[in-house]
């Protein structure tokens, strides 16, 4: 007797749980793409695997490397009318901008590269910070002078330019020992002698 | 004293600020923000214009492009770099270039011993108390800028490789070599 009793209380909270589903998967849809119930179960019947569903392949397709290869194919859809306006359109502006641009593009030559940036001379460069960044470091510059040590600028460093004050001091075998982790570190380029990489080829 | 109930409510209330007080700390806050913004110095930067006193000072020649080098003796990069610079002020010595040497080591004798070593050419100037790199305040060492009518139209930070060649580019690009 338990156990028919046991079974009808599971079979009641499955229903009711199955309904309290579909009623919330109901209420995501807007009110007049609401289904029905009988609809809705169609809808599920007929779901495909969201495995091989469309979006899914053609996410996997772009997302393989191929992004560059899809962006030369057109962008609009020739298989509706709206989607041949617009590439029409499109193929107008492009031809007439290579009209306009054809005279410029046979006569234009390489732009030099200067070695120095003082091309414009008068203005000055671009901060590389915004206005109200600026404006921060400008107005809260003086919370470092208080309380921060003061730093070592660049044409201040005579005494720490001297030998003693190296990581090591003027011990020789802190200098070998030096010597070996820079050699280390630049052994591709050579380190202290001639690069290579253990061919014997130089 | 019951410790269980301490504080109690009558503490907080008796301890509490009155209104006019935070109604002061805003003003001084606000007094103390707008004090600090009055500025600060900032390093000279392609552009800017030499502060009067040190366009005095420094006495450049406005008509000609001046490049001032500021170097140190204990400046490894400097010392390397100095005798091409001096080599190349003797070679363009009929040019409107000039050329302007700033010594800034503290240590009166290691500079008058290191000048002797390097016997330069052009003019240096003494700035032992730092006053005048101070105010250039320059990201490293050694560092050149290109100056014209007092007014600061190049600079070039660290050591390069074949001075010599880029500061005759520079000053190409500058208009002052042709």
């Amino acid at each position: 007797m338990k156990s028919h009793i046991n079974l009808l209380i599971s079979a009641v909270v499955l229903v009711f749980s199955g309904q309290v589903i579909a009623a919330e998967k109901l209420t995501l849809l807007p009110a007049d793409k609401q289904m029905s119930s009988e609809e809705f179960s169609y809808a599920l019947a007929q779901e495909p695997n969201p495995g091989t569903s469309n979006a899914r392949v053609v996410k996997k397709y772009k997302t393989k490397g191929r992004t560059s290869a899809t962006s030369k194919y057109p962008a609009t859809d020739e298989h509706t009318e709206q989607g041949r306006e617009q590439g029409k359109s499109l193929t107008t502006i492009t031809l007439a901008e290579k009209k306009n641009n054809a005279g410029n593009s046979v006569g234009s030559a390489k732009q030099v590269k200067p070695l120095l940036a003082l091309v414009a001379i008068d203005q000055k460069p671009p901060p590389s910070v915004s206005p109200a960044g600026q404006w921060l470091n400008k107005g809260f510059t003086w919370i470092d002078d208080w309380f921060i040590d003061k730093e070592v600028k660049p044409w201040q460093k005579a005494k720490l330019a001297e030998p003693v004050m190296s990581p090591a001091g003027v011990a020789p075998v802190m200098k070998k020992f030096a010597s070996k982790i820079y050699i280390s570190k630049a052994a591709t380029f050579g380190g202290d002698g001639i690069a290579g990489g253990g061919c014997g080829c130089k | 004293m019951n410790t269980r109930t301490f504080p109690n409510k009558q503490c907080f209330t008796l301890s509490r600020m009155p209104d006019i007080f935070n109604g002061v700390k805003a003003v001084l806050l606000s007094l103390t923000m707008l004090f600090a913004m009055t500025g600060t110095a900032q390093a000279l930067q392609r552009g800017d214009s030499l502060p009067p006193e040190l366009a005095a000072k420094l006495a450049l020649d406005p008509e000609k492009i001046t490049m001032v080098d500021f170097f140190a003796s204990w400046c490894v990069s400097c010392r390397i770099e100095l005798p091409e610079v001096d080599h190349l002020s003797k070679e363009l010595k009929g040019e409107s270039v000039e050329f302007v040497g700033i010594q800034v080591d503290e240590d009166v004798e290691v500079g008058e011993k290191f000048l002797k070593e390097i016997a330069l050419s052009f003019r240096v100037i003494d700035d032992q108390s730092q006053e005048v790199i101070g105010v250039f305040e320059p990201i490293g060492m050694p560092a050149l800028y290109y100056i014209q009518h007092n007014k600061v139209l190049g600079i070039r930070f660290g050591a390069i490789p074949q001075i010599g060649e880029v500061i005759k580019q520079d000053l190409t690009q500058l208009g002052a070599l042709k």
